[in-house]
């Protein structure tokens, strides 16, 4: 019988367990680092295809400037929300979290649809603003709400508010800057905005030859291009950033600083969020639904969404739940180290900025290479879900590693000095303590595999379709107001579960 | 005079760092010993040792005269040893109310369920806390949390019962009545206290016996009144020259 004292203990198998699961999320990716190590092929631009020199320029482009606009705009938000008090100030940050939600090809709909000239780079660089900021946003929250009642008092006796706000931006400038860039980063790899507004990007490069011009070998030289790129970009910032935060994440939970209340910020943080809002949402929102007011295509878009939804759901739920599992394992396996922890999560970083095609033709080529019996595995949806769990483990183990960090290590000694089986603990005592972050977890893992459509547009088999990807599909031929009755439904279902979110956690802190 | 637990040469390293140096002591049943100590000194790290939560990096551990720690090795897991132990903050499992962390206390042990119910409910009003046998331990305040890891402790009977300063947060008031409480419940369920503290009052209050430990060191061992006539420690040094002053 094994201890519940190994939980706490070091030991070689805390390093082993996490090196494993880290190597298995990775593992997609390996059949195209096979192509480039082999020497098959041979990466000159020539090879790349003709528009890809123009395409990864513009795509850069869009990386650099939605980053910068991510970060100048979400910083200084995330903090103002996360020291002070003003009306609206909850709602407003469940809201921001729709973009999060919905496929980014969506808010290039709406934006190609607003008929204001937002298309070409900039409206990819706007779209993808939108996407990036709330991430900015609640990341600068967060690390805002981390810092104790005495860090803001002592600053605010010696120096007044404007010392407060200057400090706690400073505090929390290198979590900002890190998903500021992994935004950017992600944004390489997301075909959606380029097709849609009209400007040649990497991402749609890569769909392209895969999809139209049937060429495997020069999607997966592209892919690899790109994959290089993002490594030389992500691994300096996670090597001289990553290990100054991680460690943040096993801190028990302290009492964060309360909310203070200021004159300037009761008027400005309603009118900035505000502002934010109706730049980021309200106005791809009012293009997505326009068209749906000339006619309001309600039985066709209702027959596609029965048609998807079970997909989509199944999708979701899998890589939700496979994620979580996965990441809850890692978890225990990182403990408390504080240097497991920061490799861990430098690892995790890389693995979350790698673009998802990697890994989904990583898999297409197991698929054709592998005999036969295994096509039940590697061409069934089942694939799809695991694909897309381990494309959002990242996300998944840093929520859990936090989850674990709550909890108090003496927690599973008195366990040990108990002689209670470690079975027994994780069902009766560790496990619910971590049910709010498995809910999280899952709900979070489940909506973004979801929005993200590059890994299911890729592996799913013929017919099994979800939502995003049906309007992603039909967008080109089917009338404006199918797609934008179906992306109005989209939005209304993620706006509910945002809702249903927010009141359950509203209930869970009377509990 | 029964034979507790004894301690050989024990060292304990963490990477390169030396947490406890060639510590030998020897604890007698029904004594009571007080481990006192500044704040990083090493008392918790020697009491995980000898509660065999850790196992020590040299010398060994015995009980009753068997080895039961051996170097980088636990030979007699937690649960073997006798002891029940209330840790620095607890460790109460939050998501349990206090029956129900009894009661969970219990499981490693054979006994059947309504045995274990029984056993639970009676640590509970040994405890003087039975009416909140449904709350968590968050609900509670800091003095009832003592009683219900006390209560947690005790329930499957064991012979030794560490302390490790569980009471450090409490007022003074209410730490000098659990105290007397304590030495109560010691004597009447022959259980012999180990506490480790950085407050000589509870140890005097309790214990017959000290060892005062520095830097990873004993400097002193013995009876508490002749260590504090004749204090070597800067520990034991302040508090004596602390009580002369207050006229004690
Ligand atoms: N797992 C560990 N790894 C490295 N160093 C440790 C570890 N556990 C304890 N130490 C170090 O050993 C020393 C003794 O720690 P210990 O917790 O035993 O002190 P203590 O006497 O209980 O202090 P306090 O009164 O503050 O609780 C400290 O310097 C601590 O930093
Ligand atoms: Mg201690």
């Amino acid at each position: 019988m094994i201890s519940c004292v190994e939980l706490e203990q070091p030991g070689k198998w805390h390093l082993i367990l996490s090196g494993v699961i880290l190597a298995l999320a990775f593992c997609p990716n390996l059949p195209l680092f096979w192509l480039l190590v082999s020497g098959t092929s041979s990466f000159v631009w020539e090879n790349l295809g003709p528009g890809f020199a123009s395409a990864l320029s513009h795509s850069l482009v869009v990386c650099a400037a939605s980053s910068a606009a991510s970060v100048l705009i979400g910083l200084p938000a995330g903090a103002l929300a996360g020291l002070y008090e003003f009306p609206g100030r909850r709602m407003f940050l469940w809201i921001i979290a729709i973009p999060l939600l919905v496929p980014s090809f969506l808010w290039a709909i709406g934006l190609s649809q607003l008929g204001v000239g937002l298309s070409g780079i900039t409206g990819g660089t706007y779209a993808f603003t939108s996407l990036g900021l709330p991430l900015v946003l609640y990341v600068t929250f967060v690390s805002a709400r981390r810092l104790t009642k005495s860090q803001t008092e002592g600053v605010r006796i010696v120096g007044g508010e404007w010392l407060v706000l200057r400090q706690a931006v400073r505090a929390v400038f290198p979590a900002a800057f890190l998903v500021g860039c992994l935004s950017g980063l992600l944004s390489l790899s997301d075909p959606g905005p380029g097709q849609i507004l009209g400007f040649s990007d990497v991402a749609s490069e890569i769909l392209v030859s895969f999809s139209a011009l049937y060429d495997f070998e020069l999607a997966a030289r592209q892919c690899l291009v790109l994959s290089a790129i993002v490594a030389f970009i992500a691994l300096p910032l996670a090597i001289l950033i990553v290990p100054g935060i991680a460690p943040r994440l096993l801190g028990k939970d302290i009492e964060p600083t309360p909310l203070t209340n200021n004159r300037t910020v009761r008027w400005l943080g309603p009118v900035f969020f505000g502002a934010i809002v109706t730049l980021t949402m309200g106005l791809p929102i009012l293009g997505i639904i326009l068209p749906m007011f000339s006619r309001f295509s309600w039985e066709l878009a209702m027959s596609e969404i029965t048609r998807t939804i079970g997909d989509t759901v199944f999708y979701a739920i899998l890589a939700g739940l496979f994620a979580t599992v996965l990441g809850w394992l890692l978890a225990i396996a990182v403990g408390r180290g504080r240097r497991l922890a920061q490799t861990a999560v430098i690892g995790l970083f890389l693995l979350l900025s790698l673009p998802p095609e990697l890994g989904a033709l990583g898999v297409i080529r197991w698929g054709t290479a592998a005999p036969a019996a295994l096509d039940f595995f590697l061409r069934d949806r089942t694939v799809v879900g695991i694909i897309s769990a381990l494309r959002f483990l990242p996300i998944a183990a840093i929520i859990m590693i936090r989850g674990v960090g709550t909890t108090s290590p003496t927690s599973a000694l008195a366990a040990a000095v108990h002689g209670i089986p470690i079975t027994r603990y994780m069902w009766r005592v560790a496990g619910p303590q971590m049910i709010p972050f498995v809910t999280i977890s899952t709900a979070i893992v489940a909506l973004l595999s979801t929005a993200s459509v590059s890994i299911a547009l890729l592996l799913r088999p013929p017919g099994a379709d979800t939502l995003p990807i049906a309007i992603f599909t039909v967008m080109a031929n089917a009338p404006e107001s199918l797609v934008a009755t179906l992306c109005f439904f989209y939005i209304a279902g993620a706006a509910l579960l945002l809702a249903a979110g927010c009141q359950l956690t509203r209930w869970s802190r009377f509990q | 005079m029964t034979l507790g637990f004894e301690l050989s040469k024990v060292t304990k390293r963490f990477d390169d760092f030396t947490a406890l140096t060639e510590v030998s002591f020897s604890i007698i049943q029904s004594e009571h010993l007080a481990i006192i100590g500044p704040s990083g000194c090493g008392k918790s790290t020697l009491l995980r040792l000898l509660a065999g939560l850790d196992a020590p990096s040299d010398g060994v551990i015995l009980l009753g005269g068997e080895i039961i720690s051996e170097p980088g090795r636990v030979v007699t897991p937690p649960h073997r040893r006798q002891i029940g132990m209330v840790f620095q903050d607890l460790g109460l499992w939050p998501n349990l109310t206090a029956f129900e962390n009894v009661l969970l206390g219990l499981s490693g042990k054979k006994m059947s369920r309504q045995g274990a119910k029984a056993r639970a409910l009676e640590a509970l009003a040994v405890c003087k806390i039975e009416a909140l046998a449904k709350r968590r331990p968050a609900l509670a305040s800091g003095g009832q949390q003592q009683r219900i890891a006390l209560a947690r402790a005790i329930a499957a009977e064991p012979s030794f019962l560490f302390f490790d300063e569980p009471f450090s947060g409490l007022d003074l008031l209410t730490k000098l009545k659990l105290l007397d409480e304590l030495a109560e419940l010691a004597e009447k369920k022959n259980l012999t206290m180990v506490l480790v503290t950085h407050d000589p009052i509870e140890a005097i209050t309790l214990c017959r016996a000290a060892i005062s430990i520095d830097k990873g060191r004993v400097v002193e061992a013995g009876c508490i009144n002749d260590l504090l006539a004749d204090p070597k420690s800067e520990t034991l040094k302040v508090f004596r020259d602390h009580t002369v002053r207050l006229g004690t």
